[in-house]
């Protein structure tokens, strides 16, 4: 509950800035999300350390972690470990890292008595990391950060870890930082699972040149793309499990589309929870955030795709939306009270964005004036009240969010190529997303202000983003 | 069999070619042969030798669902047949059946789609064992997961034309691309065009 407050909190403060820049002139009523408690206070409520310049991010210097074991592997984890710190912490814009020219000449220390702190406070310093790191057996490395205050010349921040994923060691010790000293969820041991062409498979045995896509995942900076799929089929739309351990997806494995259930670590377990079959299509699957469920497009009754949910263990179907229009891209809101989907009951060959409660009832049409909208994803926290979706812009799509609490949408992409299959990070402070602005659809990272876009993949074309909720 | 066939008086064939080949091809209707054919093998037995084409004597097949007026039956040849002399990826790399095209966003077979589909089910009925795949594709405009539901939809009134044309449901298979396989690579509305399309695939003969 703790953390679920932070959450709501972090993200609450995160989305204000823009969502405040829009005038809110009616409310109208909504669906709400009644699992989150609105936050009521806008003020950071952890204990947070001072810094200079109140309001801006600290400064902070996150010299090289120094070598207690002078050997060569030592030496590169100690680079591996600056530079992946550095980048964790420049991407929550939390902490202003400080160029490491800035500071050269500054001798290095090892404790915090031994720190040159009138140099530091000099240059603007508001924090310093020093880190250690020491070979360890077992080709691990035991690794100890403190970060410390310029001003009240103690430890803000300290942690010991050990081990041999040095990406992940520095990704904690980020976590850790952001947590204590920012009061924000970091995302830096998040995953995304993505579908990528770029193996160069032929799909099945068709007599045109076709391209197979594999499931992919990658760490939340791109780092560590690994397959997880090679059956030479279609296999796209990845939904994380909320632990991280399994993904649901589509696939073309057996020639007609169908959800597939597959834990992706150890254990190989693989089920088809929506059974589907040569007329039985089943499209774009969501895990529910306790990940009991699967909501998912469905052509099991009558000829048109509608919404329905199946218990994980493939029991308990039930058809939640009964149209002759298709109905698709279903999303759940943070509680797993509301699915938003598309649908095209309006009959004018184009779709629009609606939500309703998991059982089928309370049905609403979002207000907005998106055109062809597509893969509707709530915010994380935020009571449920904010979607991200696609919409229909000139020549090719982009990026909008709406506010269901006061109607407003506001672009996050501006045609820059087209944009689509937007996909929150779990705090809730970034959006994932297609984007063809460089060619090939690739997946990029932009800050829910539009800053910091960030390329994530390079080979063969990557579609079908999907980031995962906070990991261990 | 075959004189009962008003059709066969229109061909171009002369009775006389007509005698050969019927000895040769005995289901052959309205077909252009090449009179050269002898030493072609007598085809598989054909489990449903109906007549191919709707002729005047014949009520038409139930009007598909749209209020259109029905397609004009296509008085051309029907395409080279020795489908049993040719392996179902070569059939298919000859497009053995046309696929047909959609408007932007639509999934209504139209004028042009119907008479394919008229052309289509003739050779499905003349050729009783043969199962299809229909697949819907779409162009590249629109997002990957709306294109799914549109290629779904393409994809099964196709398929629904077909039925209503008096091909059982079970030869017909449907499997929705949505836009990921392209027939032409171009950002164009001439390649757009090629790529909102449903096609046939032979899935056995």
């Amino acid at each position: 509950m703790r953390r679920l407050t932070f959450l709501a909190v972090a993200a609450a403060i995160c989305a204000a800035t823009w969502l405040s820049a829009a005038a809110a002139p009616e409310s109208r009523p909504v669906a709400s999300d009644a699992d989150y408690a609105m936050p009521q206070s806008q003020e950071k409520t952890l204990d947070i350390t001072m810094m200079n310049k109140p309001g801006l991010p600290p400064h902070i210097a996150v010299p090289p972690f120094v070598v207690l074991t002078a050997d060569q592997t030592t030496q590169d984890a100690s680079r591996a470990l600056t530079e992946v710190l550095s980048a964790d912490l420049k991407f929550e814009r939390e902490f202003d890292v400080m160029p490491a020219s800035s500071y050269v000449g500054v001798p290095s220390a090892q404790t915090i008595e031994a720190l040159p702190y009138d140099r530091w406070t000099q240059l603007g310093a508001d924090f310093v990391a020093l880190g250690t790191v020491k070979a360890a057996p077992g080709g691990k490395f035991e690794v100890e950060i403190r970060v410390v205050s310029m001003k009240e010349r103690r430890q803000s921040y300290g942690a010991q870890v050990t081990g041999s994923n040095l990406r992940r060691l520095a990704h904690t010790i980020s976590d850790g930082m952001h947590k204590t000293m920012r009061a924000v969820d970091g995302v830096a041991m998040t995953r995304i699972a993505f579908s990528s062409t770029r193996d160069g498979e032929r799909y099945g045995k068709t007599v045109e040149e076709r391209s197979a896509k594999e499931i992919y995942i990658m760490d939340y900076d791109g780092a560590n793309q690994q397959k997880v799929t090679a059956n030479h089929s279609l296999n796209i739309s990845a939904s994380w499990c909320p632990d991280g351990q399994c993904l649901a997806y589509m696939t073309y494995q057996s020639g007609y589309p169908d959800i597939v259930l597959q834990n992706i670590f150890g254990q190989i377990g693989r089920s088809n929870p929506a059974h589907g079959s040569d007329s039985v299509h089943n499209y774009l699957p969501r895990i529910s955030p306790d990940g009991t469920k699967i909501a998912y497009g469905s052509t099991l009754k009558g000829n048109a795709m509608d919404i329905y949910v199946v218990n994980r263990d493939g029991t308990n179907e039930r058809r939640l939306t009964n149209n002759a229009a298709s109905e698709g891209s279903p999303a759940w809101s943070p509680s797993g009270n509301l699915l938003a989907f598309t649908s095209d009951r309006t009959g004018t060959n184009n779709t629009k964005i609606y939500t309703m409660n998991a059982d089928g009832t309370g049905l609403k049409r979002i207000e907005n004036d998106c055109s062809h909208c597509d893969r509707p994803t709530f915010a994380p926290g935020l009571n449920g009240l904010l979607l991200a979706y696609s919409t229909q812009t000139g020549g090719g799509n982009d990026i909008e969010f709406y506010d269901l609490n006061n109607g407003q949408a506001r672009r996050l992409t501006n045609g820059e190529g087209t944009n689509e299959s937007p996909s929150f990070a779990p705090n809730g402070r970034h959006v994932l997303f297609v984007t063809t602005r460089w060619g090939k659809e690739q997946l990029a990272v932009v800050d829910i202000d539009g800053k910091n876009v960030r390329r994530l993949t390079e080979l063969g074309a990557n579609t079908y983003p999907n980031w995962s909720g906070f990991l261990k | 069999m075959l004189m009962k066939d008003p059709m066969m008086l229109r061909t171009r064939w002369t009775s006389v070619l007509c005698v050969t080949v019927l000895a040769t091809v005995t289901f052959a209707c309205g077909g252009k042969k090449p009179p050269v054919a002898t030493p072609t093998p007598p085809p598989q037995v054909v489990a449903d030798p109906t007549p191919i084409a709707p002729t005047p004597n014949q009520p038409r097949p139930p009007a598909p669902p749209p209020p259109q007026e029905p397609p004009p039956v296509p008085l051309q040849p029907l395409p080279a047949d020795d489908i049993t002399t040719k392996d179902l990826d070569t059939l298919n790399k000859e497009q053995f059946l046309k696929p047909i095209f959609f408007a932007l966003d639509s999934d209504e077979v139209d004028a042009a789609g119907q008479a394919v589909l008229v052309t289509n089910a003739q050779m499905m009925k003349k050729y009783g064992s043969l199962t299809i795949s229909i697949e819907g594709h779409s162009d590249e405009r629109g997002t990957a997961e709306y294109n799914l539901a549109l290629g779904e939809r393409r994809a099964l009134s196709t398929k629904n034309y077909l039925v209503s044309l008096g091909i059982a449901a079970d030869r017909i298979k449907t499997v929705s691309y949505g836009k990921e396989f392209p027939f032409d690579p171009g950002h164009d509305e001439a390649a757009w065009t090629k790529n909102r399309r449903a096609h046939f695939v032979v899935t056995a003969k």
